[in-house]
């Protein structure tokens, strides 16, 4: 389960590119904080641009990943085992990145502390603050958890003394007793129940943090069901890439079967019928009551200047997607896997059809606002998508990239015998 | 302990970067444009306070020298006809050679401090065949305003203005917010409730990974309660 961590030119190759991407997009974020926020495209009519997409998109990605793995550990589906780890840990990374971009869009990072010292606890921005950290502070417990088992396993197989310390440290002495496995399962148990809430509450907050303007496309009460099942979608997309990719990188095509993308894109189906039936209902009733706050932003969306997206994002982001993942026939991993490129590609295209043609309708009696991102937003942007698999791929250099305890335990899995357990440097290095 | 380090150290970093809003990479302060063209620096002020709030400090850090070769606009200040109205503020603007300029635009600005001293726009006028305009003004708080009228110039006048301190013994009665019982009881306590919720999840996750690092340390060396040995 370490292909990658034997060090091969390829590791090495990926990382110094992301991270060259990386720090192209810090060098952007550096220049912004230099120079102030007018290097962006952001201006006076629409403030929120792609920081603000990026935030509810990464956030959204993050919480299908833990959803995904809390709904298969509480219904104990036999087939999630080698699943679960990638779930969580996409979970937090897209979290990590998703969670700094409210500070980029803030231009002055320096001032992020106020929002605590001076915080309005009747604000719904205070609200974001309180549930993200909550929420990153449980995806984090609920991905260390599982790790327990695993953290001994590669403890009692390391001969670098600093290292094995580390994971000595990390494992808690755990010797799979059936006390400790008592006391492991009823702790990811907990996590597991109380992840979907909380989950669902920084989704719902998000969400909250449009809903409760007085502004005419964002004031809708679907506004956090809709972004919940928005998140889930887009989440357990990322999930099947992520699954596809290390699947495909460290060869473990003997424990992921075209199996488990079948069962991944059903769930992705269910998702994306969800949404389809909640964006329907949204534009239906909006449609029928053409208020004057939200007729000129449905025009633009439908007909108008935003219209190429939107319709781009229904038709490739959502239907065709459906249409790829439900066929029955051959290639069902690449089928599912383009489907989910889709459905990730049109969920960021969602993001941005509710926040710029929000901000963009006016609310006095001038002209419609125009936003067109800088390249300082664009450079952010990537570089902050890189970072995602970056961290994958670092942090599963160190760790089991499938739980090895619960592979064990799953009826019918195949034994993990002739897989390498540990990293490169428990033999000595690459 | 030994295993804190490395959190403490990351905290110390961040607050580190933190700290570099004094100065370093980011901007050092507010630049406040001043009449002469250049900029100046404001220091940070302890009072800083809300909109249209507290009349600046007598020493200002704002250099209010008209320039040379402008008309002159001459101020004054003095009660309205009714308490309530506040104070009559009168300009007259003449040339440099003397003469009224008429059909001049005059601005009104009180210099407050919000984020600093700045103006505050409290009025316009037109000036008359002798040069003449006023305005009344009723400011948020008494105590002594630095009242600015501005010309923006015209033709071959140069932009000029002029400074008077009004010493303000009245002034506009305080906003009361009538906020309805239900909208009290919303804003107020719901945030509050959702707090307790929130405290309710961090204790749970806070129970979650204690008990378990609690169980699995104490179950790596002790028989289990079942009679099963580790």
């Amino acid at each position: 389960m370490w292909p990658i961590g034997r060090g091969d030119r390829n590791f090495w190759i990926a990382v110094l590119v992301l991270s060259a991407l990386v720090a192209a997009g810090l060098y952007a974020w550096i220049y912004q904080i230099q120079r102030g926020l007018w290097v962006t495209g952001l201006n006076q009519k629409v403030s929120w641009g792609f920081y603000i997409i990026n935030c509810v998109f990464f956030i959204g990605m993050s919480y299908g990943g833990a959803m995904t793995s809390a709904i298969l550990r509480l219904t104990n589906a036999k087939w999630r085992a080698p699943l679960t780890r990638l779930a969580e840990a996409t979970a937090v990374a897209a979290l990590l990145v998703g969670a700094i971009y409210p500070i980029i869009d803030m231009g002055r990072p320096d001032r992020f502390l106020n929002i605590l010292l001076f915080a309005q606890v009747g604000s719904p921005v205070v609200w974001d603050v309180i549930a993200i950290s909550t929420y990153m502070v449980a995806s984090l417990v609920f991905l260390y958890l599982p790790l327990i088992p695993d953290l001994a396993t590669t403890r009692d197989s390391l001969r670098m003394s600093g290292l094995r310390r580390v994971y000595r440290i990390l494992a808690l002495g755990w010797k799979g007793t059936p006390r400790q496995e008592r006391s492991l399962a009823r702790g990811i148990g907990i996590m597991a129940v109380l992840i979907i809430p909380l989950a669902v509450s920084v989704h719902s907050v998000l969400a909250w943090l449009f809903a409760v303007t007085a502004r005419g496309e964002w004031h809708s009460t679907i506004f956090a069901p809709l972004f919940v099942l928005a998140a889930m979608l887009s989440g357990v997309a990322a999930v099947i890439l992520v699954v596809a990719a290390f699947r495909k990188v460290y060869g473990l095509q003997e424990f992921i079967t075209a199996k488990h993308f079948r069962y991944l894109s059903y769930l992705l189906i269910a998702l994306d019928l969800g949404y389809l039936y909640f964006m329907v209902s949204e534009y239906l009733t909006e449609g029928y009551l053409l208020d004057e706050a939200t007729a000129p932003v449905l025009e633009a969306i439908f007909i108008g200047t935003y219209a190429p997206a939107f319709w781009a994002f229904t038709i490739a982001g959502l239907l065709f997607p459906l249409v790829l993942a439900a066929l029955p026939g051959r290639h069902m991993i690449a089928r599912s896997c383009i489907a989910s490129l889709l459905v990730v590609a049109g969920m960021w295209l969602k993001r941005f059809l509710i926040v710029v043609p929000g901000m963009a309708e006016p609310i006095m009696p001038w002209d419609w606002g125009r936003y067109a991102p800088s390249w300082v937003e664009v450079t952010i942007t990537i570089g902050s998508a890189a970072a995602i698999p970056l961290i994958l791929i670092v942090f599963f250099r160190f760790f089991p990239v499938m739980s090895v305890h619960e592979m064990e335990e799953v009826e019918g899995a195949p034994e993990p015998r002739g897989v390498v357990l540990v990293p490169s440097f428990a033999e000595g290095g690459d | 302990m030994r295993g804190l380090l490395p959190f403490i150290g990351a905290i110390v970093a961040a607050l580190a970067f933190i700290g570099l809003g004094a100065g370093g990479i980011l901007p050092g302060g507010l630049r406040l444009h001043v009449p002469n063209g250049s900029s100046a620096a404001v220091p940070a002020t302890a009072e800083t306070r809300g909109h249209g709030g507290t009349p600046a400090p007598a020493a200002a850090p704002l250099s209010l020298v008209p320039p040379p070769n402008g008309s002159t606009v001459k101020l004054a200040t003095q009660a309205a006809a009714r308490p309530e109205w506040g104070y009559l503020v009168s300009v007259q603007v003449t040339s440099p050679a003397g003469k009224p300029v008429n059909d001049a635009v005059v601005r009104f600005y009180d210099i407050v401090d919000f984020f600093g001293p700045r103006e505050e726009l409290i009025g316009s006028g037109v000036t008359d065949g002798q040069g003449r305009t006023a305005i009344t003004y009723l400011p948020a708080t008494t105590g002594a305003h630095q009242i600015v009228a501005r010309f923006a110039g015209r033709d071959t006048l140069v932009p000029s203005f002029g400074v008077t301190t009004l010493d303000a013994t009245v002034a506009a009665p305080a906003y009361e917010l009538d906020e309805p019982a239900f909208e009290l009881f919303f804003t107020r306590y719901v945030p509050y409730a959702a707090g307790i919720v929130v405290l309710a999840v961090w204790g749970l996750i806070a129970f979650s990974l204690l008990s378990t690092a609690r169980g699995v340390v104490a179950g790596a060396d002790t028989t289990d309660q079942k009679g099963e040995t580790a």
